[in-house]
């Protein structure tokens, strides 16, 4: 039972492609695994896997709605909200501008009269789906709602027992290291930090590091498209060095024009078929993980 | 004076080559302020070759709760009132605050019957005005595994607007995100255009759509570029066909060039070094930056 965190900071290094060919991996080597698609802003596993996904449930938050027959206008509702989501003047009834409302419910909780009443509001849909022995779960913030961060924590406190009931639960996340980042860190054994070999991905491999430091998590780094030209890949083994307390592995994936190739058609498993090199690596990273399922 | 905001669904598109050459070009001929609203990896500057750190600011904006055990009944109503997650219990129905995961709303000590909780400061983040060759850029970092990102870009969009009225830019450039959330409808919200970065992949087409879903509640005009459209060019017809639909103009594609990946490895804007270089991605991009003024009506 491990719960493995995909990261890694800067966008477009590879995340979502790793968290899929590990599923598919340690599925094979017949060890239960369950993918969690958390990078809810733009969640494409299902895509990278061909899985048909099916709607499972609606992640809503909570939604003032003002009874105009009960307010009398005191105003402690508008003075109190954090967002400053409700406007109004004394004596008058509040009016709500939604799209700044966090869903916090203080509103409703200084209200001397009992006039806000607890509507919902859909803010993410959470879909599931399974193959070839992978199964999978995925939490999509709609578009327009601002509350990413507190969502990722919803969804994710929602399949805490799920996630422990498998041998492997791969929790792919969103990009940053931000409080979305933090709620899929918190709940993993190890996580696997995915970068590539340029000043940028090493600048946000050092937040992402910092953050798991922070919080006391062990790191396997994984150097995607390792053998660029340049000088880059120096910048990511310093930034390494410097965490080298926290690091516990480190495997470099070789750039392969096919596997953009493959890649662009969503074609993972055959490239997992068809590439070695690319396999190899992945094939390491898989044994690090049951290594570290031992020790758990 | 017109704001840019350059975002994508999906990550690692290429915001941040695109948002450093278009500041570049632009500073050719008039003076132009960036802001990199990627504020949990901000890149920009060194995508524009770093500068003189002429301003930092911490910023504490916020605040977290705290709990003060001597006056704590362990009655557990703050748990219960939370709707963030941000109080757990421990063994003896012991509270704990999650500084991460609170919002500072209040419903805590609201509810508390003790007043046993008190709010501290917390840090949101640090901002840098730096002055680049090719205009003021604003930069800002979250404080690690915060809330908050999007009221960090406010700032950074108040500052760099102070800095455009100074130094009487015609342009604000902003680097965004990746992804919907509240950093990137901080972005776009007061943009005058929006650059929609893809890929011809499914992945990036399905952020594409996303992302286009907010530019358009917030009715803004937006054009789309393809970037490394030559890695799956029947994908592009895909892509295109969308915009076709959906109202987004191409403003244009870019092809794939290891130059840019070469450019960040040695440190030197993308677009320079993709010029010295001879790439076709310079023509290509500043065939991008004459389409977008035409958007502009500039």
């Amino acid at each position: 039972m491990v719960v493995v965190c995909v990261s890694g900071g800067k966008g477009g290094t590879g995340k979502s492609t790793i968290a899929c060919c590990l599923a598919v991996l340690l599925s094979r080597m017949k060890f239960s695994v369950l993918l969690v698609d958390a990078d809810i802003e733009n969640p494409v596993d299902h895509l990278v896997l061909g899985i048909s996904r099916e709607l499972r449930s609606e992640i809503s938050s909570f939604l003032p709605e003002i009874d105009s027959s009960k307010c009398i206008g005191c105003l402690k509702c508008v003075l109190s909200c954090p967002e400053h989501a409700l406007i109004g003047l004394k004596g008058s009834v509040p009016k709500l501008m939604e799209e700044l409302c966090n869903g916090c419910g203080v509103c409703k909780l200084v209200c001397p009269r009992g006039a806000i009443v607890e509507k919902q509001r859909m803010v993410a849909r959470v879909w599931v789906g399974e193959k070839n022995g992978i199964n999978y779960i995925a939490c999509e913030l709609l578009p327009g709602v601002k509350q990413a961060h507190a969502v990722t924590e919803i969804f994710l406190k929602s399949i805490e027992e799920q996630l422990r009931s498998y041998n492997f639960a791969i929790i792919d996340t969103i990009p940053g290291a931000g409080s979305s980042v933090y709620s899929c860190i918190k709940r993993s054994n190890v996580v696997i930090a995915v970068t590539e070999p340029t000043p940028l991905g090493a600048h946000d491999l050092d937040l992402l590091l910092q953050l798991c430091e922070r919080i006391d998590r062990k790191v396997i780094t994984v150097l995607n498209r390792a053998d660029l030209p340049g000088s880059g890949k120096d910048y990511v083994l310093a930034t390494v060095d410097k965490f080298k307390h926290i690091v516990i592995g480190y495997v470099e994936i070789p750039y392969l024009s096919e596997v953009v190739k493959y890649y662009s058609k969503s074609d993972v498993l055959t490239l997992l078929e068809k590439l070695q090199p690319f396999k190899q690596p992945l094939e390491k990273l898989a044994e690090l993980l049951i290594e570290i399922s031992r020790k758990v | 004076m017109y704001r840019v905001a350059v975002v994508s669904g999906k990550g690692g598109t290429g915001k941040t080559f695109i948002a450093s050459s278009l500041t570049i070009l632009i500073s050719q001929g008039s003076s132009v302020v960036s802001i990199d609203a990627d504020v949990e990896a901000p890149d920009l500057e060194i995508a524009l070759g770093g500068g003189d750190v002429i301003e930092v600011k911490e910023l504490y904006e916020g605040r977290v709760a705290e709990v003060s055990y001597e006056r704590c009944f362990r009655c557990l109503k703050c748990a219960e009132v939370c709707r963030f997650g941000a109080v757990s219990v421990l063994e003896g129905n012991v509270p704990v605050i999650d500084k991460y995961l609170c919002e500072g709303c209040g419903a805590c000590s609201i509810v508390c019957p003790s007043g046993a909780i008190s709010y501290v400061p917390s840090k949101l983040g640090t901002m840098k005005v730096v002055r680049t060759k090719f205009g003021y850029l604003v930069t800002a970092s979250l404080d690690l595994g915060r809330r908050g990102s999007g009221h960090l870009v406010e700032l950074e969009k108040s500052r760099g607007l102070e800095l455009a009225k100074e130094s009487d830019a015609k342009f604000i450039v902003l680097d965004g995100p990746p992804g919907i959330g509240c950093p990137l409808i901080a972005t776009v919200v007061d943009a005058d255009y929006v650059v929609i970065v893809t890929e011809p992949t499914p992945q990036a087409l399905h952020g594409l759509a996303r992302v286009a879903e907010v530019v358009k509640f917030f009715g803004k005009k937006f054009g789309v570029v393809i970037n490394k459209f030559d890695v799956n060019e029947e994908y592009c017809t895909l892509v295109e066909k969308w915009c076709k639909e959906h109202g987004g103009s191409i403003l244009g594609s870019l092809p794939y060039d290891r130059c840019v990946v070469e450019a960040y490895t040695r440190v030197t804007p993308p677009l320079l070094y993709c010029k010295e270089r001879k790439s076709p991605c310079f023509e290509a991009m500043v065939s991008i930056y004459e389409n977008l003024l035409r958007d502009l009506g500039v």
